[in-house]
């Protein structure tokens, strides 16, 4: 879990992403690619903007009945034969899945896992806590089976590995798993389908995602283009699946709407390759585990509901469209935010799961552009709830500052803020004093006075001031209407 | 559709041609051994291979093998899907582990949307089916560095044979 010693290391993080040019090339690419993918495969669809419509308006309905909602998924599940657990934190979530685990290897450590990608799972830093009880966790998406053998973490919720060449790759493959020396992409895939073959075939135990839980049937489903879930969720003994509440819909139907969308803006596709539609574990002479297990996290996601404003962070189907869109995150890729969730969901997700303390940088890291909002399938408007995180930010600090008497560094730019802003309001409502502050800039930029005189400069630092006009605005309308004869 | 998400498909007017299909496609793709699920008419379209044609193969045997066979229960033009439903056939493995797998899809179960496909798995008594499969082409990835790479842990290729005679 993202520590708040984690968290204070952004600007650094920042820093080292913005000088990593292999980077940049591939954020690039992938962004481009998906962006141009999106728009193409929205564009076959008659009325995207009322799916979208229609998408939130589910979402607000759960939302504003996430209790009955999830209630009624369990009834209905449970009466189909899964078995449903409750999960207040990631240690509860853990635990119920290392005892799982323990279960599903006749009481003994060293269960086999097979894990198809979940974002919820590394949330709760579930591989560490099954290692710790001397389980076997392996991930089965190549992309996190590649950041695994590589000891990293994932870098885009779509594409993990996004942030790593072809060459590193194959390098990682040579030195971890003692393959030729290959630049052959589909070898290295091969490799990997090859081993985690015989892994799936001796699994014990099996974890997935969920993307969708429908509380009228009980039911869940998956999506992926690999078939490393539709592998995790058939051959082990238990299937347990491991889900954010937020994630339950009303009705069967409703599938039709979020398929349609999920997929378009996530990767550009129509379909991904297969979706899983699991009602409860099968009967016995079918293929599949015995037992299913479903895990409702919480982890800090029923806090959200108490904000009108940011509860709507609730609606995100993690499709990652938001991501692609975003200009901060093309520049600094997903490892700057130090947060499982990165880009404009994770800029707004975290703070409001960890803690506003704990995440504090991260509401800060956008040029409100909007982008974000204009792509989100469910019409999530990201830079209103980045403001109203920014504004309870700035709030918190500043009554700790005054409850604690804190004189540090943390509040000082709070106070200078606040003065700055008051001067500024002062001379903008007086024309004399406005004209003479333009004056002052023109020339004080002449000077390049601005990269000098803190606090502007911590300003500037990162940011180009356009060149003022010779002739400011005012001057050439008074020219204008002198010219005219207007009085 | 099914161009577009790489999976190969070819129209068949008969039981007769459908078998003529199967045994074509297993000696273009060198085939050595197949195996079928438990529908009856899957197993009568692959009755006069030539090649071992296994039924009820286990875990291990499918993982050996070079292609699946089964019947898909509906199909989605709009995508080019085909719909698994596995309370009523067998065939949860068997489109899953060999590296080819076959599909025999009748015209007359073919939709043309997602939304009426699934209106029709929840509308029996029992409710949705306790477990189904959406299949659109063949796995994939774009793991590294975006190449679409085809075949990954599912199924390196999809055929189907659409039926156009009726039952």
């Amino acid at each position: 879990m993202t520590s708040p010693s984690k968290q204070a290391g952004f600007r650094e993080r920042v820093q080292t992403a913005l000088g990593d040019e292999v980077l940049h090339g591939a954020l690039r690419n992938a962004t481009d690619l998906f962006a141009e993918r999106r728009r193409a495969a929205i564009a076959s669809i008659d009325d995207w903007q009322g799916l979208r419509d229609h998408a939130r308006a589910i979402k607000d309905d759960v939302i504003s009945h996430l209790d009955q909602h999830l209630e009624a998924f369990a009834d209905k599940a449970e009466a189909r034969g899964l078995c449903v657990h409750w999960a207040e934190d990631a240690t509860q979530a853990c635990t119920i899945i290392a005892d799982l685990a323990l279960r599903s290897n006749n009481g003994k450590p060293g269960a086999t896992v097979v894990k198809a990608k979940s974002m919820t799972g590394e949330e709760i830093d579930l591989n560490e806590a099954l290692e710790a009880k001397g389980h076997d966790p392996i991930e089965t998406d190549l992309g996190e089976y590649i950041i695994q053998l590589a000891g990293e973490t994932p870098s885009h919720i779509i594409v993990p590995a996004i942030h790593k060449t072809k060459q590193q790759i194959a390098d990682l493959f040579t030195a971890k798993l003692g393959i030729e020396p290959t630049d052959d992409e589909r070898k290295l895939c091969a490799t990997a389908r090859k081993i985690l073959r015989t892994r799936f075939a001796e699994s014990d135990l099996g974890v997935s995602g969920v993307n969708f839980a429908i509380a009228e049937t009980g039911s869940i489903l998956v999506l992926e283009n690999e078939g490393n879930i539709r592998m995790s969720t058939t051959l082990p003994k238990i299937h347990v699946a491991i889900m954010g509440i937020e994630k339950v819909i009303p009705k069967f139907d409703d599938l039709a709407v979020f398929l349609r969308l999920l997929p378009r803006s996530g990767t550009g596709q129509h379909l991904t390759t297969y979706q899983s539609i699991l009602t409860g574990p099968v009967k016995e002479d079918r293929e599949g585990p015995r037992e299913i297990h479903i895990v409702l996290l919480d982890n800090g996601r029923s806090k959200l509901l108490e904000n009108e404003h940011s509860k709507q962070t609730l609606a995100c189907i993690r499709c990652g469209a938001c991501l692609n869109a975003c200009p901060v995150y093309q520049q600094i890729g997903g490892h700057a935010y130090g947060s499982v969730y990165p880009g404009p969901i994770g800029a707004i997700l975290t703070p409001q799961l960890e803690g506003l303390a704990q995440a504090e940088d991260l509401p800060f890291a956008s040029s409100l552009c909007g982008a974000c909002r204009d792509v989100c399938p469910v019409k999530i408007d990201i830079p209103e709830v980045i403001l109203d995180l920014r504004a309870r930010i700035v709030e918190a600090s500043t009554s700790t500052a005054k409850a604690t008497h804190d004189r540090s560094d943390r509040t000082r730019p709070r106070k200078f803020e606040r003065l700055a802003f008051r001067i500024w309001a002062m001379t903008f409502s007086k024309p004399i004093l406005a004209n003479l502050a333009y004056g002052m800039a023109r020339l004080g930029q002449g000077l390049r006075l601005h990269r000098l005189l803190p606090p502007v400069r911590a300003w500037t630092k990162t940011r180009e001031l356009r060149q003022p006009p010779a002739t400011s605005f005012r001057q050439a309308m008074h020219k204008r209407s002198k010219m005219r004869g207007d009085s | 559709m099914l161009d577009k998400v790489e999976a190969s498909h070819e129209r068949c007017e008969s039981d007769d041609a459908a078998r003529t299909a199967i045994a074509r496609l297993c000696t273009e793709k060198k085939i050595r051994s197949l195996a079928v699920s438990d529908a009856a008419h899957a197993r009568d379209l692959c009755r006069n291979l030539a090649i071992p044609c296994h039924q009820d193969a286990d875990r291990s045997t499918l993982l050996e093998t070079d292609a699946g066979l089964c019947t898909a229960q509906l199909g989605i033009s709009e995508t080019g899907t085909l719909v698994l439903d596995h309370d009523q056939e067998r065939h949860r493995e068997v489109s899953l582990l060999p590296p080819l797998h076959i599909a025999i899809l009748r015209q007359s179960d073919i939709h043309p949307s997602l939304s009426t496909v699934l209106q029709s798995l929840n509308t029996r008594g029992e409710s949705p089916p306790r477990a189904v499969t959406f299949i659109t082409g063949a796995s994939r990835t774009a793991d590294i560095e975006l190449t679409l790479i085809i075949g990954v842990h599912g199924p390196k290729a999809v055929h189907v044979i659409i039926l156009e005679n009726s039952p």
